[in-house]
């Protein structure tokens, strides 16, 4: 009888440590599940924010077309405002494409080796790639204004930019939208931790008057003799 | 014997909790996943047709700009050819901004995560944002001359970035494989990527890296298309 009491108490004892632990368990899979079910939710809520905003200002310069469509075509605009116009036009794209010397609000990067080792290209990309990352609208490294086809090499102790030699420390200027002005430091921020770990010295400062020269147009760096555009 | 049916009793008591709990939780988290998963499902049917939506606002839109430039193509023709000059520097300026969509020869990359494997720390079997940056950067140095990702073409200030299994790439979001598409020499842009260190790496941890020459690639203009204002705001010209 004894022996069948305890058997039982055992049985029983071992039931409810199955069941504790089956109770931890589920609980810990569904913690999870929610937290990455919330990550799809927010994800999803961004998307669709941006894609509406960007519905929105592509409805906006649709109205503009239909607008200089019509006084096109019923000749309000003289040909000397059509002529204005398109040289407005090409000057907003050639500041796009770095042709012009532009000057705004933004940071300016640092990046200064603390012991003898040279700076690696990949941090300076790493920059890069953080900065674009939070709107910069304009990018350069020591003066030499980074396009969509600017390389950049480590090569010994210096780096080569746009096929020119530049020298440490590297001076990185990057204009930004002031609106987003912050989120750039915010970004940088996370960067620098990354960089001190290679023993590189980062400086961080606002500037409200940065400058950043036009790229050389000598028929180096932009380059579009390989493409053929298609309608 | 009192104690042992005492012991007994608290062992039930605590059992019978226990195994209503249980159900409790299951019962919350079914309700939970649920209510989740139609929340995902709602966003996400609305995400694609804001998506479908500005396909079809960008269409309009183009067909509009192709509209203008034919009347403006007339006005010229009739005795004004300051403008057709202006129009052709515009659609120069157009290939050089990456606004339209090139033709061209070069390679193609793609890039797909390493195979799950038990032994290995799954951070080294994906692709991480740093590895596209240097095989942008090979090529770039390689001569490219228009590049994209799974057809997004980069610009200047194209963001790319990884996010977890993604990659975010001038907003938009996309899952592997990446393909990489580049207009430029195609020995060239070959023997750049096959020798970089990186993708060197990247083949030794078993993510699969194949490039291709190819002879006729097409890139498209770059689709996060807002007027050009907002993207030079912040930007004075300085007169030299």
């Amino acid at each position: 009888m004894k022996f069948f009491k305890e058997a039982a108490l055992t049985v029983v004892c071992l039931l409810l440590g199955i069941v504790i632990a089956m109770q931890y368990r589920s609980v810990k899979v569904n913690t999870s599940l929610a937290v990455y079910e919330q990550q799809r939710v927010n994800d999803l809520i961004i998307d669709l924010l941006r894609e509406q905003e960007n519905n929105q200002q592509l409805q906006k310069r649709i109205d503009e077309l239909q607008r200089d469509l019509e006084n096109l075509r019923t000749g309000t605009n003289t040909e000397n405002e059509t002529i204005q116009a398109l040289r407005k036009e090409n000057e907003q794209l050639e500041i796009l494409a770095g042709l012009k010397t532009v000057k705004g609000k933004g940071i300016i990067v640092t990046l200064e080796s603390t012991d003898k080792t040279a700076i690696d290209d990949n941090n300076i990309l790493a920059v890069l790639n953080e900065l674009r990352a939070a709107d910069v609208q304009a990018l350069a490294v020591n003066d030499e204004r980074i396009i969509a086809t600017s390389e950049v090499r480590r090569a010994g102790s210096y780096m080569i930019v746009n096929g020119r030699k530049l020298l440490p420390p590297y001076v990185i200027k990057a204009i930004a939208d002031p609106e987003k002005l912050e989120n750039s430091l915010t970004v940088m921020a996370g960067v620098v931790d990354m960089l001190k770990y290679y023993n590189i010295k980062v400086d961080i400062k606002k500037d409200d008057n940065i400058i950043i020269p036009a790229v050389r147009d000598d028929g180096t760096i932009i380059r579009y003799d390989l493409l053929t555009p298609v309608d | 014997m009192r104690n042992a049916k005492g012991v007994l009793f608290v062992v039930f008591l605590l059992f019978g909790m226990f195994v209503t709990m249980q159900f409790r939780t299951v019962l919350l988290a079914q309700q939970q996943n649920a209510a989740g998963e139609s929340q995902v499902q709602s966003l996400t049917a609305e995400l694609e047709q804001a998506k479908s939506e500005g396909i079809k606002l960008l269409e309009k839109l183009q067909k509009l700009e192709k509209e203008k430039d034919e009347i403006m193509r007339q006005i010229s023709n009739d005795g004004n050819p300051v403008i057709n000059e202006l129009l052709d520097k515009k659609y120069e300026l157009h290939v050089i901004n990456g606004l339209t969509d090139v033709r061209g020869s070069g390679v193609i990359i793609t890039l797909n995560d390493a195979p799950a494997r038990n032994e290995m720390d799954p951070e080294q079997l994906i692709i991480h944002d740093m590895d596209i940056v240097k095989i942008l950067n090979v090529l770039r140095a390689a001569g490219a001359q228009a590049i994209a990702i799974n057809d997004e073409r980069i610009i200047t200030t194209s963001r790319h970035f990884c996010a977890g299994p993604t990659i975010l790439i001038n907003q938009n979001r996309y899952p592997v494989p990446y393909v990489i598409k580049a207009i430029g020499d195609p020995d060239e842009l070959y023997n750049a990527v096959e020798q970089n260190e990186a993708v060197i790496i990247m083949k030794i941890y078993d993510i699969q890296v194949d490039i291709r020459k190819e002879s006729e690639i097409i890139i498209p203009k770059y689709k996060t298309y807002k007027n050009i204002e907002n993207m030079i705001s912040g930007l004075e010209v300085v007169e030299k």
